[in-house]
């Protein structure tokens, strides 16, 4: 097996006359923390999208552990463990907190119809233990004493980290985490940076968007910067620091 | 006007059938269906084609009598009927059309062609109204108000089937599954669910209640083709007023239009003016909606 989860060949997605991706080759590797960063419109989430099957690439391949995921179903793409979040925070909003969680928890490998209508004991038991582990993680998150609340009541930031436990119930192997700290206080950003720190040394591999520069820098070990849609530098974060072509990109986005 | 609130009870359980019907679908697709009306109307025409004697039919089906016209089973192959005609809808003109990104405009027009349709399909196999091959009843007095025993056993069986709706969304998987697709497509693929097929089962499972609204509808009235059209405004109202969205503010909301529609023809000033009784429950829902724009169980979000 080799170390990469993810490898991407030639992946094309044009809207109009535009190249929202062009990214000739790229592979991730499963225990480097990895980032995207790049200016707005540079492609980032319609990457996303491709690589979790939200969107059809107009040309390319992509795998995930080896197996061909492109232009795979979204849910099919989950079932193999690659989770994602969304930038616009997306949370089931007349469920509550626990019932976020728990349904998260409960749907992956077992959506048969007549399993869904008829409970069997063991079935109990199972619904107990993931009860459990949703409690585990809300108290890991703070968010235990919000369990009974609907989650459509829960401030921005107490939806990212709703977001995130949901993310991580099933035990995802891949993690993508479109701007985990979008909106979110500074306090709360270090709080949810320390945690994806936590899940990466847990070992899930997690492939992160993230606009706030310093965060990025602080936590990734390997960073991709996309520009127009390509790859315009790919390195540590001290070297892309200094980059030429990152410095003018960013600069010269925001002379636009 | 108490007299008239047996037949409000009545009217009021298949609107509230209807609107949970309406309600599903408009929460788990955002389709506001148009054709609701004419699935009502399927559900009633098919259970009067099987279960009518042969000499009474019309047309070029007049030889066909696979059932023996037994009356409860002819219900039911109506109703599962009306499952499997949603479920075509859905494979075979909402999917693609979902598929291809239509809008939300679109589509609903789309239900307004496909209404006007359907109903004139029906209305060129029979135009004039039929009644259900069923035996006169006296009415009896239950609790309080009158009804036939029949009518009786539509309100009975109508409360529940709406018991066993609630049952089904809020404690079987598929039932949170349907509530995860309404709340949000996206999470609920990133969840592992597929979508495609909550959306199906939720096309079949509207449609088997308006067939059965349906056919509620025409046991007490007749089958008439444009039966589902003529109160698919109240279905509208009574999904409306219960908070667009929430089952269980579309049963109650359809059941408060239906019994409002029948308690005003009781009231002083109506007298002569039957037809008009749609408008107060219309106006009634105008009212509460002014002061509660959410609907009476509809619930605000929080918007940060």
């Amino acid at each position: 097996m080799s170390n990469n989860y993810l490898e991407v060949t030639n992946l094309k997605k044009s809207f109009g006359g535009i190249k929202a991706v062009d990214i000739q080759s790229l592979k991730l590797n499963k225990d480097q923390l990895t980032s995207i960063i790049g200016p707005n419109g540079a492609g980032k989430t319609t990457f996303f999208d491709l690589i979790s099957g939200f969107q059809d690439s107009d040309n390319g391949k992509v795998y995930l552990n080896d197996k061909n995921i492109t232009k795979s179903q979204p849910y099919l793409i989950a079932r193999l463990g690659m989770i994602r979040t969304f930038q616009l925070t997306k949370v089931f909003d007349r469920m509550t907190v626990l019932e976020n969680m728990m349904f998260s928890a409960s749907n992956v490998n077992n959506d048969s119809f007549l399993k869904s209508l008829i409970k069997l004991p063991s079935q109990k038991i199972n619904e107990k233990n993931i009860r459990d582990k949703s409690f585990e993680i809300m108290k890991e998150l703070n968010i235990e004493h919000m369990a009974d609340s609907y989650a459509r009541e829960l401030s921005g930031g107490q939806k990212k980290l709703l977001e995130l436990g949901r993310s991580i119930i099933n035990d995802p192997k891949i993690l993508l985490l479109d701007e985990p700290l979008a909106g979110v206080n500074p306090k709360l950003a270090e709080e949810i940076l320390e945690i994806i720190l936590n899940l990466s040394e847990k070992g899930i591999s997690i492939l992160m968007v993230e606009h706030n520069i310093e965060a990025v820098m602080k936590i990734s070990e390997r960073v991709i910067v996309l520009a127009e849609g390509k790859v315009i530098a790919d390195n540590t974060p001290e070297n892309v620091r200094t980059d030429e072509n990152v410095i003018s990109a960013y600069l010269g986005s925001e002379n636009e | 006007m108490i007299e008239q609130l047996g037949n409000g009870l009545l009217l009021g359980i298949i609107i509230a059938v209807a609107s949970v019907a309406l309600s599903l679908l408009y929460g788990v697709t955002r389709i506001v269906n148009f054709a609701h009306g004419e699935i009502i109307a399927l559900g009633a025409i098919a259970t009067l084609f099987l279960s009518s004697p042969i000499d009474s039919r019309v047309l070029f089906l007049d030889r066909f009598s696979p059932l023996g016209n037994n009356f409860y089973l002819s219900v039911l192959i109506s109703v599962l009927f009306c499952g499997l005609f949603g479920g075509i809808l859905e494979f075979f003109l909402f999917r693609p059309l979902r598929k291809a990104e239509v809008g939300n405009i679109a589509v609903l027009v789309v239900t307004i062609g496909l209404s006007l349709f359907l109903r004139h399909i029906y209305l060129l196999l029979n135009a004039k109204p039929q009644n259900f091959p069923l035996e006169l009843q006296r009415r009896q007095t239950y609790l309080f108000f009158d009804m036939t025993p029949r009518n009786f056993r539509v309100l009975i069986l109508g409360i529940i089937v709406m018991v066993l709706v609630g049952l089904l969304l809020n404690y079987t998987k598929i039932g949170k599954a349907m509530r995860a697709v309404r709340d949000s497509n996206d999470l609920a693929s990133v969840s592992g669910i597929n979508s495609d097929n909550i959306i199906l089962f939720t096309w079949i499972s509207s449609s088997m209640l308006a067939g059965l609204a349906g056919v509620f509808q025409a046991t007490i009235n007749d089958v008439r083709y444009n039966m589902g059209f003529l109160i698919l405004l109240l279905i509208f109202a009574g999904t409306v007023l219960g908070g667009i969205g929430t089952s269980f503010g579309a049963m109650v909301g359809g059941f408060i239009i239906g019994i409002v529609v029948n308690v005003s023809v009781g009231l002083p000033f109506m007298e002569g003016h039957t037809e008009a009784k749609n408008a107060i429950a219309l106006a009634i829902m105008i009212i509460i909606l002014l002061f509660r724009p959410q609907g009476i169980f509809g619930e605000k979000e929080r918007l940060s």
